[in-house]
Parts: structure tokens; sequence; C-alpha cells
């Protein structure tokens, strides 16, 4: 019996395996080059203006582009707009690039960008990029190809909010209406729209008339898969071209299999918040810095995130952002010193804190903040661990209820500037947990510079300052690990979470 | 029969207001969804100017009573993620997830009668303690331990079925075996447990006297006094399936209600867990109403007065 099977497979299959192969070559070219992504959700609309998660910057970035980029050193580099000059501290002015067609043949107008700012700004809208660009007070058409952008007061990272503003078409958008325009979206990306099922796939096809000429691939296929493991499997079996977040302890086996395997460290910053603006023990300057010293950095690199990732040098930007300060260093493991500072401030005996902590909201966090857990035990801090769900996670952090240790990533992508996260050590800040005159002084003078050069130095100036007052426990930049199957090239994962699809090839089998 | 159907409904009518009340409230009062909306640099006038827009500063009753409003014209209002009115949502998945279930509770069924008959039939052979075995393990395994190893072993060992995804009938095999296991091993052991019942009772020493072979008698005596507690556990099931389904939509990437749910729970999406809670619970409802008058056919000593 069992050799009957095995005979009835090996017939099938050779017939199969000729049927395959008998029409040879002329099929392979034929088909299309498409390349498949495992990623853990697609966007939750087609409207790029509609959802700022993290995992639909890629799917959008394929069908719209931006004004500005960042250039993933710190600056900027024109995207839809040629150049840009300020001509009064309030006054932005930008050229738009010649030519460029929206995926419907019709040209891209200084129009297209006001429509675009307008909408983002109108509060109808509910799009989340609204507070980014919330500084901007109106938009001036002035010429067949520029546009002036005029913001309430001099508002310094100007650039750094319109990095997330995907230009429409106005006459097209206003023709279908917000439904229809979900429905049928046009940018001026070097992909067109072509399929969307939520919570499922989005596909996107090749722009042949892309302006800066038309994408290797013909097709890319976004796949919403959450599970981790699911993802892995999908990149053994084939079924995916690209994974990314992979988890650490799968990379050896994907690297075993013959899979190109890639770690960015990506744009957000890991660190323990400490609520240091209301009565207790984080009060004290020294108790902060003591937690900091009590914290084996190097530990969590290694034995949690298996060498994946980078230590953040006492700020909670890296290398990539606008503004990183490159002389500062990490605070070093020193249980011996964190005692000392801790005697100093007078909590020798240690105390007793609450740290709220998630799963499955960043990589490994839970192992993260149990390791932390034991390590400030070992200086007399003792620390409940309360995991709290992730929707509610944000939430009591914006109404203050977290704490007065807890877990937190501040994202800087798509920016890439020091200022996103700056802006929540403000006494103002969102959910605020630190306040020092000093710091809002030098940081609203950031936001007045206009100046490059100099406002890279206050903000350099700013991360001394915030090394020194410590209102967090650095920890380190989360990595983002990717896989490709061999046959995939020039994929890399950006810092910024962007994938540069445009330049990415299948190798001919 | 007319008036008590009548009387059901009613029944179910206010179970559905129930479980839909309850739903309205938890999930008011297990966060807010205006801060899941706005990013970071949101400032509290951005957050209070989001929560007029969505009518989330009136007092709770004013709310609950344009909610009930709302549902009797069956609007369950607008998805704060999708921007899309939410029943559509919701009813959309509806059909990948009934898909599944239906799919599971028949892979539960093939496996479960031949083998709880099997084991009812021979008690204490071998083969019983096997399914006995078989059961235990089947209902204490995890969906999300089982749907990763039947992943590794049947789409990254083997390569005979895909790893995710819902485009064909392939791609339903693993997800729906995952799924039918726990209600494999449930209707497994009811079915083993009325069997070893029902073969002590008269009226199959009756038909062993009259010269009846075994399979006749299991077939034509046995099992149609097997039919009310099977029923009962499949219409019970069901309710779980669904809840199973969350977990093995998860793993497989099936794009079904339970994700949906999942992820409206998550970022406090209110209408459209309004609109899955109500849908759900009307399903429910309405299965043990069916379920309800099936036992009078199945069983003509239940009489409804």
């Amino acid at each position: 019996m069992r050799r009957l099977h095995r005979l009835v497979v090996l017939t099938v299959g050779a017939v199969l395996l000729a049927g395959g192969l008998a029409p040879g070559p002329q099929v392979a070219a034929q088909a299309p080059r498409r390349l498949v992504i495992g990623i853990g959700s697609i966007p939750n609309t087609p409207d790029p203006h509609l959802d700022s998660t993290a995992n639909a910057l890629p799917a959008y970035a394929t069908m719209f582009e931006k004004l500005v980029a960042s250039d993933g050193k710190g600056g900027f580099r024109g995207v839809l707009a040629r150049s840009w000059r300020l001509v009064d501290p309030t006054t932005w002015e930008f050229t738009l690039q010649s030519g460029v067609r929206f995926h419907n043949g019709m040209t891209l107008t200084p129009e297209d960008v006001k429509f675009t700012i307008e909408r983002i700004l109108d509060p109808a809208t509910r799009s989340p990029w609204l507070g980014r660009i919330s500084a901007i007070e109106r938009v001036d058409v002035t010429g067949p190809q520029t546009l002036r952008i005029v913001t309430r007061g001099p508002f310094a990272p100007l650039l750094q909010g319109l990095t997330v503003v995907d230009i429409l078409p106005a006459a097209y958008f206003q023709e279908r209406g917000a439904a229809g325009f979900a429905a049928a979206p046009v940018g001026t990306g070097p992909f067109v729209f072509g399929e969307w099922h939520r919570q499922d796939r989005m596909v996107v096809r090749a722009n042949a008339g892309y302006w800066r000429g038309r994408p290797r691939l013909d097709e890319i296929v976004f796949r919403a898969i959450p599970e981790d493991s699911t993802r892995v499997a999908g990149l053994e079996t084939g079924e995916l071209d690209v994974g990314v977040l992979v988890p650490p302890e799968q990379v050896d086996r994907l690297k075993a299999r013959g899979l190109q395997v890639g770690t960015v460290d990506l744009a957000q910053g890991m660190v323990v918040n400490l609520r240091s603006n209301v009565p207790g023990p984080l009060q004290h300057r020294k108790v902060r810095q003591a937690l900091n010293y009590a914290v084996d950095k190097e530990a969590i690199l290694r034995s949690i995130l298996r060498g994946h990732g980078r230590i953040l040098n006492g700020q909670v930007v890296g290398p990539d952002a606008f503004g990183h300060n490159p002389n500062l260093a990490p605070y070093a493991y020193d249980v011996a010193r964190a005692k000392r500072l801790l005697a100093e401030a007078g909590y020798g005996g240690g105390f007793e804190v609450t740290f709220h902590g998630t799963i499955g909201r960043y990589t490994k966090d839970k192992e993260i903040e149990e390791l932390i857990i034991g390590q400030l035990a070992e200086v007399g801090v003792r620390a409940r661990l309360e995991i709290v769900e992730g929707g509610v996670y944000i939430q009591r952090h914006i109404a203050r209820q977290l704490g007065p240790l807890w877990i937190w990533a501040w994202q800087y992508f798509p920016a890439m500037d020091a200022d996103l996260p700056l802006n929540f050590f403000t006494c103002a800040g969102v959910g605020n947990f630190f306040c020092s005159r000093d710091f809002d002084d030098l940081f609203a003078q950031t936001r007045r510079e206009m100046d490059p050069g100099r406002r890279r130095a206050l903000l350099q100036r700013l991360a001394l300052l915030v090394r020194e007052e410590a209102p967090v426990i650095f920890l380190v930049q989360t990595p983002g690990i990717y896989a490709a199957q061999p046959r995939v090239t020039g994929f890399t994962w950006r810092s910024d979470y962007l994938m540069d699809l445009h330049r990415v090839d299948l190798q001919r089998r | 029969m007319v008036s008590y159907v009548a009387r059901r409904l009613l029944d179910a009518v206010l179970g559905v207001l129930g479980v839909t009340t309850i739903a309205f409230l938890a999930i008011r009062l297990s966060g807010d969804p205006v801060a899941l909306l706005v990013t970071e640099y949101a400032t509290p006038e951005d957050i209070a100017r989001v929560r007029r827009v969505l009518g989330l500063d009136q007092p709770l009753w004013v709310q609950y009573g344009r909610f009930l409003g709302d549902v009797l014209r069956g609007d369950f209002g607008e998805s704060l993620r999708f921007i899309k009115p939410a029943a559509p949502l919701v009813y959309g998945a509806l059909p990948a997830t009934l898909t599944l279930a239906v799919a599971a509770l028949f892979i539960a069924l093939a496996l479960a009668l031949p083998l709880g008959l099997l084991a009812g039939m021979r008690r204490g052979s071998v083969l019983d303690g096997a399914a006995i075995v078989l059961a235990t393990l089947g209902q204490s395994v995890p969906y999300f331990w089982l749907g990763i190893l039947l992943i590794m072993a049947f789409a990254v060992r083997l390569q005979w079925l895909p790893a995710f995804g819902s485009e064909s009938w392939r791609h339903l095999i693993l997800p729906a075996l995952t799924l039918a296991m726990t209600p494999m091993a449930r209707i497994a052991r009811i079915v083993r447990a009325g069997m070893v019942e029902v073969l002590t009772q008269d009226y199959i020493r009756t038909a062993r006297a009259k010269g009846l072979p075994g399979g006749a008698i299991v077939l034509r005596h046995a099992l149609p006094n097997l039919a009310i507690p099977l029923v009962t556990i499949l219409a019970l099931d069901f309710g779980t399936l669904l809840g199973g389904a969350v977990v093995t939509e998860t793993i497989f990437a099936w794009p079904g209600v339970g994700r949906l749910v999942v992820q409206a729970i998550q970022s406090r999406d209110y209408p459209v867990v309004q609109a899955a809670v109500f849908y759900l619970a009307t399903s429910v409802v309405l299965l043990n109403l069916a379920l309800d008058v099936l036992y009078a056919r199945l069983d003509p000593r239940i009489r409804y007065a």
C-alpha cells in the first residue's frame, strides 16, 4: 500500500514537473516581477492622510510622495520640492519639480500642495498627522511652480513636519470625494494602486511613467501577518520574499536556510520614563542618575536582543537624527556608584516603586522589563511590574497615569529630528513627566532658530542637559531585523521604517 | 408553539439589548479612543476638538440614548479607525470567520463521531484509552501552540500547505484544523459517554435480542438518541469557535471578524466593537432559539406549552 502511494506521488509529481518545465523560459520571462512583503499590518485605508501607524508608512511610500524627505544623515532632500528657502522667519518658499505627473496623468501644481496641507489641517478630516504641521497658518500659491507656507511664529522644524505630508491631486480628490479617492487613490509615486483588502493585503503595480524612472519590480504585495512566527514560517516556505520585524532568536534559523538577514537600528529610542514632576524619590536628579547606573544596557543588547540594536549614548535619539550629540557617552553599568548616589540623595535603603510595562508592544519588551526589575533590585530599588494592555497604555501615558517608572520608545521617524521626542520633555509637553525651566528655555530657542547649523548646536546642548538631568533611563535603539530570499536584490530597511522599493529587483531563477 | 417562539423571540431581543449595553459601557469604561486617534504631537486642545467632533464630550446617558436610536435604524456609527460605517465592516468580515468556523465544525464532527462511537462501543479497549487521551489533549492544547505547530509541520517541513492567507481552500485547512481541535475533543467525549449510556438501555437489549446486526443497532437505535446532546454541544461550541477564531485568525493572517474586533478593542474603536458584539450576540441567540425549536423535532417527548 505504502509503495503504491509513493508510486502515485512520484508519477503525479513527474507529470507536474514536466508540465511546469515544458514551456520553459518564455513563460518565466513573462512572469511579473512580484515582490511579496510580510509585515505586521497594512494601512487601515488607502488614503495616506488617515493612518499614521509605522507599518503603513512603507506601503504608502510606494504610491505617494512628499515635498521633502529625510536624507538619513540628519538633513533633508527634496522630493516633489526641487528647492526651498526661508523668506522670513515665518515664511518658507518652495519650488516644485517640473513635469511631475500624478498616476492619472495630471501634472503636479502648487494648488495640489495647498489643497493637501489644508486637508490635513481641517479637523473634520481627522488626520492623525494634524499635530505635526499645526504650526502652519496658511499656504499661498505664488507662481506656476512656487508656493509659500506661512507659520504662526517662527517654527524651525517645519520641514520635519512636511516629511509626513503625502501630496494628493486636488482636482481629482475634489471630483471623487474622500470615499471615491480611497477606492482609487492617485499619487505621484513609483507604484500605482492595485488592490487593498482590509487586514489582508495591499497590491501596488509599477508606474511606467514615474518621473524618476520606472521601478524594476512589476508588482509589490504587502501581506498583513500579525504573528511573528507565521512571518518567519512564510519566509521559510518561500511564500514571502521579504519579512520585517523578525524576532532576534529566529535570525540563525533563517540564515541557516540561506536567507539574507539584515538589521537596522530603528529611529526609536527605548527608555524607561521617570516621573520626576511629582513628589517622591525621582524628584532627585541623583536618584534618576543612580537608576541609569544600575541598569546594564550591555546585558539587554547581548542576552535579550542577541547583539541587534544599539545602546543609546545618553540621549533619546541615535546618530541618524538631526540634533544627535556625538560627544555624549552612555551611563556606565556601575552598581557601586548607583548605591552611592542613592545614599547621597537620602535613599540608601532603596525604595518601592511601580513599573508599568507592556507585552508585545516593542521588540522583547517583557524580557527587557524583567531584566531591569532584577537589576534595580540589586541597588535596593524594589520595582513592581504591572503590565498594561496596549490600547490603554498610550492613553494612560497622555493622562499621566503611568509610572513612576514605565517603558517607552520615543519614535523620531520619519522626521529624523531630535525635536520630535524632546517636545515631550517640556513642562507643557503632552503627558509630561519632567519639568525644567532651563530645558524649556533652550527648547524654545531651538524652535525659533532658523539656521540649521545653529539649531543643531542648540539641540546638542539640549541633549547634554537631558543626559545630566536623566528624566529617563536610557536603554537602546530597538533593532529592526529583516530577511529576504536570496534572489531579492537591493532591499534594505531604513531606520525611518521606509524601504526604497523602487530600487529592489528579483534575480531570475 | 407559536406563542412559545414569540416569547423566546422577546427574550432574544432583551438578551441582545443587554449584551450590547454591557459592551457599550465596558468599552467606554476601559479607555478613551481619542488618545489613540491623535499623534503624540497633539495638544489638549486638539484632543478636546476631536472629542467634540465625535460626540464623546456628551454625558454617557446622552451617548447611550443616541446609540440606541441609531441601532434601531441599523446604524452603528462610523469606525474611528477606518473612518467608514462600522456595520458593513463587521458583516464584510463575517463570511471569512463563518467559513472558518463551519469548516472547523465539519472537521470536528468528521473526526469526533467515529472516534466517540468506536470508543463507546469498545469501552475499556486500547482504542477507548487512545480516544480519551486524544480528547483530553485536544481540549487542553492552546490554539496558539497548535497553530504554530501545524504551520511548522505542514507548511515549513512538508511544504504541503500554505502557512498563512485566505486565497483558496488549501489556505483553509490548517486554520480550520487548529480551530477544530477543541470542539472535536468535546464532541468525541459526549458521543462516547452517550454511547456508553445508551448501550445499556433496554431497547438496545431488545434490538440485540431481535438479532439486529451491531451496525444497525448503532445507526438506527443508539445514534438518534445522541442527537440532542450532540446538537446542544454543536450550538454551544459555535459560540466558542467564534472566540477561538480570534487567536486562529491572528496566527494564520485570516482576515475575519476576530482580528477586526481585537484591533477595534485595542484602539477603542467603539462603533466597530458595538456592531460586532451586536451581530455576534444576535447570531448566538438566534442559534439557541433555533436549537430549542429543533429539540421538539428531535425528541417527540418535548412539548412547548
